[in-house]
């Protein structure tokens, strides 16, 4: 079945957003056409498969927001039994503790400062594409070579027009897309390549979507935009899921980007 | 009375705004940021929470039966009010707390419990309503699941912005497409992916259908 035959009108029938002449008209189309009706069951499923999604994020809202609800509680007033130890005595000890800690906290944070700035953490994670190990052996024939080669050459103006002009309908488009972030980011074209990493993700090339979405990850760091929301929701999807190609590495970044001495890097 | 329990209006405060009974169910209708707003406004309704933790616990259930309970049912009502099953004829409060009554019951009912539940006075808001609630099987649960596993993260946060009603404004803006146009053309793409899914697996249809 072609869907995309169906899918705009299925879209305005479910939201019900037709005119009632155009309703009417599409039930009579309904009736006649057996293909149209698949067509609506299995929009019908898909309708489903997005509410199950919907359903699993509000349980997972819910329980962020009981931790938030636990964080802000006040403190426990009950108190521990034990030795009774003078308040001189504890605060003597905690600020001797205290200055020790502070020393070598400076000390640490200076000598890691420099490994946990985005600059750093983005050269340490970015890897220039190979094209070749990317598509096989049949670079000659492969429809996108042209703007892979320019890629390889640096010559990144002609490879963003040439990945630039493959439109989504082609069947390389997600590979296109995925150069042409590349292309962006050597050029420090950082909302291109947000947008071409995110449209090879969403083009959904098992090929593709992995690398793109861990690229994307990189973009955001690369571009010093690691609070944004879509950054810090796409990284923490890949630091959990085992079974990502990058789930290590998402891992390791989601660890760097959340430590301590993190927050002193300018 | 039920012209009463109609016109009651529950008046809750959060962010500066009055969350009548219409601003929850519009909040809800409207989707995105409003929706969410109205969510957290139900979720924190502590005298709610408190009623369906008492009939649970009275039902042979303990606080976390409890607390599982009031958040289902505010799923289910999310659902039914997206999916124009409840159009504010009872006061939301009333339909949310039958909703976790009849969902509770029916998991009594799962454990073979039944004949011990003991019979709950009724509230005059309880029962203003019988709840629509659809029950979702296991096996019919792990399979929506495993489409959404294969559907990849990327297409599942746009396919769920985009039903509930974010535009594709907002959609481009959160998920960092350089346009409204091509969050569109995304979201046409992942949809057409999700159908393709579907289709190619005549087993998942036959039980998705049941």
């Amino acid at each position: 079945m072609n869907h995309e035959l169906y899918i705009e009108r299925l879209d305005q029938y479910a939201a019900g957003s037709m005119t009632d002449p155009e309703r009417a008209a599409f039930e009579v189309e309904l009736q006649e056409n057996p293909e149209l009706r698949e067509a609506l069951a299995l929009y019908r499923e898909s309708e489903a498969v997005i509410e199950q999604s919907i359903e699993n994020n509000l349980r997972l809202q819910f329980q962020s927001w009981a931790e938030e609800d636990r964080t802000a509680q006040p403190v426990a007033t009950g108190r521990p039994e034990g030795k009774v130890i003078s308040l001189r005595t504890v605060v003597t000890r905690w600020a001797v503790a205290a200055s020790v800690l502070l020393v070598a906290g400076f000390f640490f944070l200076y000598q890691n400062s420099q490994s946990l700035s985005d600059t750093a953490l983005y050269a340490a994670n970015y890897e220039v594409p190979d094209g070749s190990l990317l598509r096989g052996d049949t670079a000659s024939e492969d429809p996108i070579s042209q703007g892979a080669e320019a890629f390889s050459n640096k010559n990144y103006a002609v490879a963003r027009t040439f990945f630039n002009q493959i439109p989504p309908t082609d069947a390389p488009y997600a590979e296109a897309q995925f150069f042409l972030g590349h292309t962006a980011l050597q050029q420090q074209q950082y909302h291109e390549a947000i947008s071409a990493f995110g449209n090879a993700v969403a083009a959904n090339d098992i090929r593709i979507t992995e690398k793109a979405e861990w690229n994307l990850v990189l973009t955001y760091v690369a571009a010093s935009r690691t609070e944004d929301g879509a950054f810090k929701t796409l990284l923490s999807a890949l630091a959990g899921d085992v079974n990502h190609s990058y789930y290590e590495q998402a891992k390791a970044l989601e660890g760097k980007l959340g430590s301590f001495g993190r927050r002193f890097v300018e | 009375m039920q012209r009463v329990l109609f016109l009651h209006l529950i008046h809750l405060k959060m962010s500066n705004k009055e969350w009548t009974e219409e601003n929850l169910l519009n909040g809800i209708l409207q989707g995105g940021n409003e929706r969410q707003a109205a969510i957290r406004v139900l979720y924190n309704d502590s005298g709610l929470k408190r009623m369906v933790a008492a009939f649970v616990s009275k039902n042979k259930g303990n606080e976390a039966d409890g607390q599982d309970m009031f958040h289902e049912g505010i799923i289910v009502l999310d659902h039914n009010i997206r999916e124009g099953k409840f159009r504010g004829e009872a006061p939301i409060k009333g339909y949310l707390y039958s909703i976790c009554r009849f969902l509770w019951m029916n998991q009594m009912r799962k454990q073979s419990h039944t004949d011990s539940v003991a019979e709950m006075p009724v509230s005059s808001e309880a029962d203003t309503q019988s709840p629509e609630v659809i029950l979702v099987t296991e096996e019919r649960k792990a399979v929506l699941n495993s489409l959404l596993s294969e559907l990849g993260e990327r297409c599942q946060q746009i396919m769920e912005l985009w039903k509930l009603s974010y535009s594709m404004e907002e959609i481009a803006e959160k998920l960092g497409f350089s346009s409204p146009d091509m969050a569109k053309k995304a979201k046409y793409r992942c949809h057409v992916s999700l159908l393709q899914m579907i289709q190619n697996n005549p087993n998942l249809q036959q039980l998705l259908k049941h």
